[in-house]
């Protein structure tokens, strides 16, 4: 009886974590696209470009954490490769790459908790 | 490197939790359904020790979710006949009467030779010495020989025998198991007088201690030239 109630324990445990990581997935990965959104602004308008690299490196160094836990690490060096080609690109002043890299990243995040939704297709 | 060191404790760790919720059985007589959970478990353990790319929590949820499932799974099956036969199947009685059944052995798919095999490994040599036979759900074969021809018991020769009862070991390597002392109704001085007969001075130079209901003691001393 002991080791049913465990099981119990254990399955309502599961069921929150499976909540929680589907939101704070979304959440994070939604945050940093956003942060490289202010990039592409910065890039585009002309704007403080080195502070938002640096807004960005410190927001990726957060989330990174985070989604290491949760996802494949695979997913998540693709993403830190993608942001830091982007930083290249624009310390050589390259922004049509830059910002190629950076939509790159961006598609990259957004796909992270794609991966872990809910759907047939990922079931299957 | 040492992370797959930590990796590797951790999932040992959960594996033995695993493997002790599903219960005291051996290997070969674990039903159809704790062989599979137990060949998933350890493949599932495997892949995030030797792959540290992808996260421990991808070996740590299937892991869990198996033995919650065979946890449940098994105690649905003690509460209903219909789960139980679904899950581990009905023994089928291949020999009745000292007759095969030969639609029995068809439909549990077990041929002649599986017969004659396990029949000789459990010392029955001839057929007309069996009056019935069950394959079991975990795939042993229970054998019932006829009464002329099985093992004489005490009963047979009307000879009363003393009840066995399983000893209490008192000493385990060099420590005292104060419990099962307590259990034999003996005390520390006791436990002294009887090593002293043996050679010993001191409990942490006897290897093993026990008594039982009838008074038999058995102790041996440790290898000499092993640390008491």
């Amino acid at each position: 009886m002991k080791a049913v109630i465990v099981a119990g324990v254990l399955l309502c445990l599961l069921i929150g974590l499976f909540v929680v990581d589907d939101i704070a997935m979304e959440r994070i990965t939604e945050q940093m696209a956003q942060q490289l959104d202010l990039v592409r602004e910065a890039v585009e308008q002309q704007g403080d470009v080195p502070a938002a690299l640096t807004a960005t490196d410190e927001a990726w160094d957060k989330a990174s954490e985070w989604l290491l836990v949760m996802a494949n690490h695979r997913d998540v060096d693709n993403v830190s490769r993608c942001i830091l080609t982007m930083r290249t690109h624009l310390y050589y002043r390259q922004d049509k790459d830059a910002l190629l890299e950076l939509e790159t990243a961006k598609f990259l995040l957004r796909d992270i908790p794609k991966k872990e939704k809910l759907t047939l297709v990922n079931i299957f | 490197m040492i992370i797959s060191f930590l990796r590797t404790i951790i999932l040992y760790l959960l594996v033995i939790a695993a493997i002790r919720l599903m219960g005291k059985r051996q290997i070969g007589e674990l039903q159809p359904s704790e062989l599979v959970v137990a060949i998933m478990i350890s493949d599932l353990a495997s892949v995030p020790m030797s792959d540290i790319a992808i996260p421990l929590s991808n070996g740590i949820i299937p892991i869990l979710t198996l033995i919650i499932a065979e946890v449940l799974l098994s105690f649905l099956s003690l509460k209903s006949e219909t789960v139980r036969n679904l899950l581990t199947g009905k023994p089928s009685i291949v020999i009745r009467n000292g007759v095969i059944d030969q639609k029995e052995m068809r439909k549990s798919r077990y041929n002649l030779e599986d017969l004659m095999e396990e029949l000789r490994l459990k010392d029955y040599i001839a057929l007309s010495d069996i009056f019935m036979a069950i394959l079991e759900t975990n795939g042993e074969l229970t054998v019932i020989p006829k009464s002329d021809k099985r093992p004489l018991k005490a009963e047979d020769f009307q000879i009363r025998t003393p009840q066995e009862t399983l000893p209490h070991v008192i000493i385990s390597d060099g420590k005292l198991r104060k419990e099962h002392l307590k259990e034999a109704g003996k005390d520390e001085n006791w436990v002294k007088k009887q090593i002293a007969h043996h050679g010993a001075s001191d409990i942490r130079q006897v290897f093993i201690m026990t008594v039982d209901n009838e008074q038999n003691i058995f102790v041996q001393l440790k290898n000499k030239g092993e640390k008491p």
